[in-house]
């Protein structure tokens, strides 16, 4: 590689992380402005017009805030943790496609590199909760720890159903596949398994348990503060923003859609569409957030464990019937979304009863007397 | 201030002659005075009794108070008087047992043995009076902060004229002379 | 591989400060949990200690109506009442009917906006990142709109007097209020579609923190927190105040005493209130709010003591009242019925994970004000 190649990569690379960077901002004012919109109020409106200049004002404030370290910690640990969180969140990037030919280094295992990198940052959440030195943070890491490593062999066996049938990691060559039906129609277990996964991956409502220890006070993150929280944050926006990136790429068909067959009209549309299907899974990722409420630990690890690791092994073996016997694409659609019927049902009719044995009365009062 | 005295001197009386005879044959052998606080009986045991007759307010099948409603303690000039105010969610009467302590031994026995929920009436009682419930499981300050020691707000002889300092140094005083005395 | 059975674990400490980020107010819990399960909660009370029995001693009965304001600041006509009627009992005078009708009113919908609030808080302890806080206090604002219409304050009345109310509604107060009860009963659907059904709020509040009907009733709790176990026990039914024998309304119960249970009974409390408040309206009679007294603006009581119970949103709220014949009392004693429910929290919580020390505390729905006054 010539000095020429390494330096157009630096700064490919540094634009990059430079457009994450923005994007994983905007995502907190779009988060605020749309959870507000749930709330009936309306969100940021004062900081620039509509309140567009609230990422930035939040960035300066962090910036500026005394970040201070408390006595008691282990300095190593605590100096450390952000590093080990933030980094993996940002070189996950490196290999995603926003389109055919945007992308910084494409790799023939993407997606195996994307999966195995994100989970690093779990160690980085228990050198948090270590160093820190409170017990708050040492409860928050061990349940994050927990839950993240819980929630990888779902989120890893489901993805593995997508690549069994594309046939490479690769996710240019992922996407390139989906001409003909999109693996959201081919894999519908698949996709309720990464998005769910993909939430619990990223401590994200309604699983957000680990982060709202006690309610707000925010689990392994509770003794930082200033620049050292904001990686966090940043991390944590850019994984919710990889999530929703990758179930765009691996389900609904990536850039593909409708649009001119060549020159930089096909370009543009390519990135309309991929930016227009990436948002409306950030969409759903907010609304979930915003209405429900969150899952206590041990109902977590049993849906992890109990329900979804079980519904990842059964995709996985349909996919291996499909391919080995060569069954017509319609049997795979058939089959899956049956499945996830039944589920449903069986999961209304568990609901209803359980439901029915709700008992409630009540104690007619007429005129101050109890009547029946 | 005199204590407030016997039934009739001004206050208004909504009589319960039912409630009355009960109580009356009910609490025959303790010695106890009768009075009303407006629509209620009151009923005043000696002290040493009053567990006796808290467990025969709750156990009685004609009386059946299974509720305690509150837990008063009020300081007279002469005397400590605690008022047990009882219901009977079955039944649906009510009346008030009493039980005096004078000022020198302001000690009464606990009745958290016969309502559980007379657990932290009596603590509040004891550490803003200082009158102790005997037989009490964790008769520990509850309102106050442990340095408060040895001294009762609710007492009318409490100085509160007086502009105390109570500031962390005075808390932190109050533990090492603590430490020190063990 | 052998497993290890004498391993040497240690109970954590786990100080849930008075600080606590899901309000509450300053209440300060001590866990002690072995890995997730809590083995032991010690309750300390006593931030909020502000004296008031004492500074009762000292004020006169207009003045000490300030202060029952502050002790219950969410439910601040329904403390007020405790007190003034406690006087009245005492005294032997009765409100005059246009009186008792607006203090009915007022104590409703503070009722209304008191459950609103817990609805508001709870959703915040269950994790719906603020939703249901916005839906609770949306209500909580129409509704004090309406008490500043009436009383000039959105919080702190100090409105009822001894022997009746300061002063009479304004004009419109009727129209109002009816426009402000058919917004509250679109509301309440909402908030109930939002949280009651919510399968993920089931799996929080099912089974988790109940306590039976016996256990109740000997910790002597009341309120929601009684009914959600069964007990049909309501001081508007069992000693009925005010105009309260006059209406009709229905009394909900729950029956196994956990936390969905207590959630339930406050939602449907806030129907019953509606209609309460709208019955009352239609009866409200014109006349005078204010019994002749005292003259000269004193009141003084006679010599003796009474003990009156009113219905707060939190249960059954009691001032008993000695009086030597001045200005001031001799004693007040108040018996706040969070006091007493918090007496039961160590038994709820005992065995549950910590998670569900917040959910249950949230569903005790306690206010320091009246815990430690």
């Amino acid at each position: 590689m010539t000095w020429a190649d390494m330096g157009w990569l630096i700064l490919a690379i540094v634009i990059f992380i430079g457009f994450i960077t923005i994007v994983v901002l905007g995502l907190t004012y779009g988060e605020r402005k749309i959870i507000a919109r749930f709330q009936q109020r309306l969100g940021p409106t004062r900081t620039g017009p509509f309140g567009l200049l609230q990422p930035v004002a939040d960035a300066l404030k962090l910036l500026a805030k005394e970040d201070f370290i408390p006595g008691s910690v282990d300095r190593l640990s605590f100096w450390i943790a952000p590093i080990v969180v933030f980094v993996p969140a940002f070189i996950a990037w490196v290999t995603i496609p926003f389109t055919r030919d945007i992308v910084i280094s494409n790799m023939e295992f993407g997606i195996f590199y994307i999966l195995a990198v994100s989970g690093l940052s779990t160690a980085g959440l228990l050198m948090a909760g270590w160093g820190s030195f409170n017990k708050y943070a040492m409860l928050g890491a061990v349940r994050s720890a927990a839950q993240l490593i819980s929630y990888e062999l779902p989120l890893v066996v489901g993805v593995l159903g997508v690549v069994m049938i594309s046939g490479s990691l690769d996710l240019k060559v992922i996407v390139a596949e989906q001409d003909g039906l999109w693996f959201a129609f081919m894999q519908p277990i698949a996709l309720v398994l990464f998005l769910i996964a993909g939430l619990a991956e990223v401590a994200r409502a309604p699983f957000d348990i680990p982060v709202a220890e006690s309610e707000v006070v925010g689990g392994p993150f509770v003794e930082y503060s200033g620049m050292h929280w904001s990686m966090f944050s940043l991390a944590e926006y850019a994984n919710t923003f990889a999530v929703a990136v990758l179930a765009t790429i691996l389900f609904l068909g990536g850039w593909r859609g409708p649009g001119p067959d060549s020159g930089w009209g096909q370009d543009v549309m390519m990135a309309f569409w991929f930016l227009l299907k990436t948002s409306l899974v950030l969409l759903a990722i907010f609304w979930v957030r915003a209405t429900v409420p969150r899952l206590r630990i041990d109902q977590l690890m049993s849906l992890a464990w109990v329900v979804l690791l079980p519904l990842a092994f059964v995709n996985m073996i349909l996919t291996a019937f499909y391919l080995y016997y060569d069954w017509p694409d319609w049997t795979m659609v058939a089959i899956s979304f049956a499945v996830l019927a039944a589920i449903g049902i069986a999961y209304q009719r568990r609901r209803v009863s359980r439901l029915a044995t709700i008992e409630t009365a009540k104690v007619r009062v007429r005129q101050g007397k109890v009547v029946a | 201030m005199s204590a407030p005295p016997p039934k009739g001197a001004g206050a208004p009386v909504k009589a319960d002659p039912k409630m009355e005879a009960l109580l009356k044959e009910a609490y025959a052998s303790f010695g106890a005075t009768f009075g009303y606080a407006v629509d209620e009986v009151t009923v005043l045991v000696p002290r040493e009794r009053i567990v006796e007759a808290a467990r025969l307010a709750k156990g009685d099948d004609r009386l059946k108070c299974d509720y305690l409603r509150c837990l008063a303690v009020v300081e007279y000039p002469d005397k400590f008087q605690a008022s047990y105010m009882l219901w009977s969610t079955s039944l649906g009467h009510k009346f008030m047992l009493k039980a005096d302590a004078p000022k020198s031994d302001a000690a009464i026995p606990s009745v958290t043995s016969v309502w559980r929920g007379a657990d932290w009436h009596e603590r509040e009682g004891s550490e803003l009076f200082g009158v102790t419930f005997t037989g009490h499981p964790n008769l520990k300050h509850l309102l106050l902060f442990d340095a408060f020691d040895g001294k009762f707000p609710m007492r009318k002889d409490f100085p509160y004229e007086e502009v105390q300092d109570w500031t962390p140094e005075v808390e932190l005083r109050w533990l090492k002379e603590k430490e020190d005395a063990r | 591989m052998p497993v290890e059975h004498d391993l040497r674990t240690v109970d954590m400490l786990l100080n849930m400060g008075p600080q606590h980020p899901s309000t509450h107010g300053v209440f300060r819990m001590v866990l002690r949990i072995d890995g997730e399960r809590v083995t032991d909660v010690e309750p300390h009370i006593g931030y909020l200690h502000r004296g008031s029995e004492k500074l009762c001693e000292r004020e006169n009965y207009r003045q000490i109506v300030t202060l029952f304001d502050r002790l219950d600041y969410l439910s601040n006509f329904n403390n007020e009442l405790g007190f003034v009627m406690a006087a009245e009992k005492l005294m032997g005078i009765e409100a005059p009917e246009r009186a008792q009708f607006i203090r009915v009113i007022l104590c409703e919908l503070n009722r209304i906006s008191s459950h609103m609030m817990f609805y508001g808080a709870y959703g915040a302890d269950v994790g719906v990142f603020g939703t249901s806080f916005m839906y609770g206090f949306r209500e909580r604002e129409t509704i004090q709109q309406l008490f500043e219409s009436v009383t000039g304050a959105r919080m702190m009345h100090s409105y009822f007097r001894v022997g009746g109310v300061f002063q009479d509604t304004p004009d419109g107060f009727e129209a109002a209020a009816g426009k402000l009860l058919s917004q509250l009963k679109r509301s309440v659907e909402e908030c109930d579609r939002l949280l009651t059904k919510n399968e993920i709020f089931l799996e929080r509040t099912r089974g988790v923190g109940a306590i039976s009907a016996a256990d109740a009733v000997d910790y002597g709790m009341s309120g929601p927190c009684l009914r959600a176990c069964g007990v049909a026990q309501d001081v508007r039914l069992i000693e009925p105040y005010l105009t309260y024998n006059r209406f009709d309304w229905d009394i909900p119960l729950g029956k196994k005493g956990d936390c969905w249970d207590r959630y339930w009974v406050r939602l449907e409390e806030v129907r019953q209130s509606i209609a309460i408040i709208e019955q009352a309206l239609k009866l409200m009679p014109k006349g005078p709010i204010q019994a002749p007294v005292a003259k000269f603006g004193f009141v003084k009581p006679p010599v003796g003591e009474a003990y009156f119970r009113a219905e707060n949103p939190r249960g059954e709220f009691g001032v008993y009242l000695v009086s030597d014949g001045k200005t001031s009392p001799y004693r007040v004693k108040i018996r706040g019925p969070s006091f007493v429910n918090l007496m039961a929290l160590r038994q709820m919580t005992v065995g549950h994970y910590i998670a569900d020390a917040v959910v249950i505390l949230g569903s005790l729905d306690i206010v320091l004000g009246e815990v430690d006054r």
